[in-house]
């Protein structure tokens, strides 16, 4: 006797889909989050006012010291007094890397994960995304190609809600859209300037998951449209940027056949030798430490890349002594990231008597170009940049006291446009995740082991993304850009673009791939992974959207081989 | 809401005299909101007498300090308030900077934060000194601000690092400005919920800078 039919591992991005997906079908789903309940009223932190909070609401040196370290160094912008419990304390949450080699595990333990603290920037993979690795040969060829996704982006965007235009690009699909946010004036000057001295580049509006126009949909699930505020790590009150608190979670929850456990650490999947399929789920109270096991047909492993790989490598049996689902040794290999170095800003002239209203979230997008549209490059694939231009704003770090200093902040300063890379960084077998041998949690849970690096084509990439940044700027009329073209970088740690990845890829070969082309693994036909750990490459492309559409669609699949018995 | 131009126009010329005879009085005002005596900028005429005894007494410090010591607490004082004086809107201390700084210092602060902090307003009480050629803290208001004035004219065009200490402490007095209720939304623009995107329009039609 199973309890339920399907048990979703992990109530994030990824989780929070395959739960709605499995109960709107009429399964009954258990969600298990290790992390404790969000409530909005409690735990939201959106209508505190600048004023409201002592200490400008900055967290405790000391504390950030001893508790946040790795998580604070990655996205202090995001870290304040009134939103640290969005984030895991790495005192609690600790996990290993050589000294030489750091890594920023950048995560939030409860329910929604990080798609309560998300950027919200959602792209699309294109056709050439799903060709990548058969074309260059880094990595395993993907099992499947855009047009097999393309109708779950369709179908996870309409749902979810995606703010952006229609470009018609090739290599970066236009989504379902609800309107985007208008550029600034100078945004459209840079466009304008950028795409006359570039004609194979272009400047389009970010595509952001935030409601403009909600659809009755939406709305009935009690979500609002964009009030403009982008205070949105602090959690929405209006429900207007998706995430699985707003939006997948309450339509599970709607069905009546979705159970939340939290607090509920999952610590690894039982195998069952005979029937070959995974037979339990293995869980730790995280506060009581008593440990239980939840049985279901089937098991959707969503707890994000570097914890998914955890799981299955602490699943061992007789079957798999290298971890549950292993036999193809992949499991926590090619543990793949975004890059970013490469960054300028400069200032735009003649726009002093232009101001806006509200405080937009998100700016404009350069789609990838490199390897597209121009094939001229020392390194492959290519990266894409996030930016934005508008005024600067007041400073203490000007000249003058007295009235002369408040009357030049009462007006703003210069517009700037600011140009940041995201780089694709190739899938590489040596940079993995495994358990480490001596070091346990208070659960007594092996610690994480990572091991990864950037590589020389990352290196490459973001040095002439450096240089195309400067040179973009510089075209398109901006004056004191900030970093020139030979500007020396630092390349991002791996992790700290926060799209780790790649962790138990899908593949066509079971021996040198974990899951198949429905995200479920060769070796065990009742899991399913649908998380990052599932994807071959990583394109250039924020990647959440991918996770949904990959999500929705292997829990369809998995729900038709419920229904006709197979697993 | 935004305040109407008539009211934006009655902005005093900076540093005239006029201001800084009240340079002391608004510090002291400042002081005594910071220690909840007055919440008030408002009702200040009403505090002439009780200013002029405080005065009197040179006890113009609140005795509930958690960081600075009374010294520092008067510097940091004037400093603020010639940073960031009254105008047509209420200043830096009227707003309590000072005091949102020693409980910043306090409960915020790290050890080594604390203790630059503490280098970095002891280096500019030595700085000031010089300039004024006498105890700053005593010196007349004119001569107060001539050596604050001449202090950050020689902090913004040297090298950054000569004047770290000033200039970290003058951003700070100016991030809690322009985070309080009054920096933000009387001298500056704050909208807490928006409500809407406009891309583009006229600068008059916000009037000031956006605080965030
Ligand atoms: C600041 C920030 C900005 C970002 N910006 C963007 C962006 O603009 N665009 C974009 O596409 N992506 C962005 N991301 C990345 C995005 O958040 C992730 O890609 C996405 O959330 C991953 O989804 P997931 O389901 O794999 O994991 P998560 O959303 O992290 O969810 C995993 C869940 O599993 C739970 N869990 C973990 N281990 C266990 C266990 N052993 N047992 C039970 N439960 C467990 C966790 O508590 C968590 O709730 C950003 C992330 C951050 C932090
Ligand atoms: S900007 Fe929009 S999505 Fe973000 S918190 Fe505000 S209302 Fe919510």
């Amino acid at each position: 006797m199973t309890e339920y039919d399907a048990i979703v591992v992990g109530s994030g991005m990824s989780g929070g889909w395959s739960a709605k997906e499995l109960a709107e079908q009429g399964l009954k789903v258990l969600v298990l989050e290790r992390g404790g309940p969000i409530e909005p009223s409690k735990d939201y932190a959106d209508f505190v006012t600048p004023w409201e909070r002592p200490n400008l609401d900055q967290i405790p040196e000391d504390e950030v010291k001893n508790d946040y370290p790795i998580q604070y160094r990655a996205v202090r912008y995001a870290m304040r007094d009134s939103t640290k419990h969005f984030w895991v304390k790495d005192s609690e949450h600790p996990y290993v890397t050589p000294k030489d080699k750091p890594y920023d595990w950048i995560r939030g333990y409860h329910t929604g994960g990080r798609s309560l603290l998300w950027g919200r920037q959602s792209y699309r993979l294109g056709p050439q995304d799903f060709e990548a690795n058969i074309k260059d040969g880094h990595g395993t060829d993907w099992p499947i190609r855009y047009d097999d996704l393309k109708p779950w982006y369709e179908y996870v965007e309409k749902f979810a809600g995606i703010a952006g235009s229609n470009e018609g690009l090739e290599q970066l699909p236009d989504s379902i859209f609800q309107p985007p946010f208008e550029m600034t004036c100078v945004e459209k000057e840079f466009k304008k300037n950028l795409e006359e001295s570039f004609p194979t580049r272009k400047v389009i509006h970010a595509r952001v998951a935030h409601l403009t126009k909600p659809t009755e949909e939406q709305m009935s699930l009690g979500r609002g449209p964009c009030q403009v505020r982008n205070h949105c790590n602090r959690g929405c009150s209006f429900g207007a940027y998706f995430s699985s608190n707003s939006a997948t979670l309450p339509a599970a929850l709607k069905t009546g056949n979705c159970t939340i456990v939290n607090n509920a650490i999952v610590h690894s999947l039982e195998y069952d030798e005979v029937k070959k399929r995974v037979s339990g789920v293995k869980v730790i109270d995280a506060q009581s430490k008593e440990v239980k096991t939840y049985t279901a047909r089937f098991v959707f492993l969503n707890a994000s890349s570097i914890a998914t790989a955890m799981i299955l490598l602490q699943s061992k049996s007789a079957s798999f002594p290298n971890g549950l689902a292993n036999s193809s040794d992949q499991v926590g290999r090619n543990l793949m990231d975004h890059v970013s170095a490469a960054a300028a800003s400069g200032e735009f002239e003649g726009f002093d008597d232009q101001y806006y209203y509200g405080r937009r979230p998100g700016g404009v997008y350069i789609p990838r170009y490199a390897n597209i549209t121009e094939q001229d490059k020392p390194y492959l694939r290519g990266f894409g940049y996030q930016g934005g231009g508008k005024r600067i704003g007041w400073t203490g770090n000007r000249p003058g006291i007295g009235e002369d200093f408040k009357q030049a902040n009462r007006k703003p300063g210069n517009w700037q446009v600011g140009l940041y890379a995201f780089g694709e960084v190739l899938p590489n077998p040596e940079n993995r995740v495994t358990l480490d041998k001596t070091k346990k949690d208070k659960w007594g849970l092996p610690l994480a082991n990572i091991n990864c690096v950037m590589g020389e084509n990352e290196k490459i990439m973001m040095r002439e993304a450096q240089k195309d940044a400067y040179e973009m700027l510089k075209a398109a009329g901006a004056v004191n850009i900030n970093r020139g073209p030979d500007t020396e970088l630092t390349l991002s740690l791996p992790g700290n673009r926060i799209h780790e990845m790649g962790t138990a890829r899908m593949g066509r070969d079971p021996k040198t791939s974990v899951l198949n082309e429905w995200c479920q693994a060769h070796d065990v036909p009742n899991l399913f992974i649908t998380d990052g750990a599932c994807m071959p490459s990583g394109g250039c492309q924020n990647p959440s959207l991918t996770y949904m559409a990959l999500s929705a669609r292997a829990a369809h699949h998995a729900v038709k081989l419920f229904k006709k018995g197979e697993i | 809401m935004h305040k109407s131009a008539a009211q934006e126009t009655q902005n005093q010329s900076p540093n005239a005299p006029a201001n800084q005879g009240m340079t002391r009085r608004n510090l002291l005002i400042g002081i005594m909101a910071s220690v909840g005596v007055a919440t008030t900028v408002g009702c200040v005429e009403n505090f002439d007498k009780s200013l002029a005894s405080l005065e009197l007494e040179k006890n113009s410090h609140p005795d509930n300090l958690r960081f600075y010591t009374a010294n520092e607490y008067e510097l940091l004082s004037i400093l603020t308030s010639l940073i960031i004086p009254d105008t047509d809107t209420p200043g830096a201390l009227a707003i309590g900077a000072p005091k949102m700084m020693d409980t910043l210092h306090a409960d915020w602060a790290s050890t080594e934060s604390k203790e630059k902090q503490k280098i970095a307003i002891s280096e500019i009480k030595q700085s000031l000194d010089k300039l004024a050629g006498q105890n700053f803290l005593t010196a007349p208001s004119k001569i107060q601000l001539s050596s604050l004035t001449e202090l950050d004219s020689q902090a913004f065009s040297g090298k950054k690092n000569k004047a770290w200490g000033y200039r970290s402490v003058k951003s700070l007095i100016a991030r809690f400005y322009y985070s309080s209720e009054v920096g933000a939304t009387q001298e500056l623009r704050y909208e807490l919920v928006p409500g809407r995107w406009e891309a583009c329009i006229p600068f008059e039609k916000v009037g000031r800078t956006w605080a965030a």
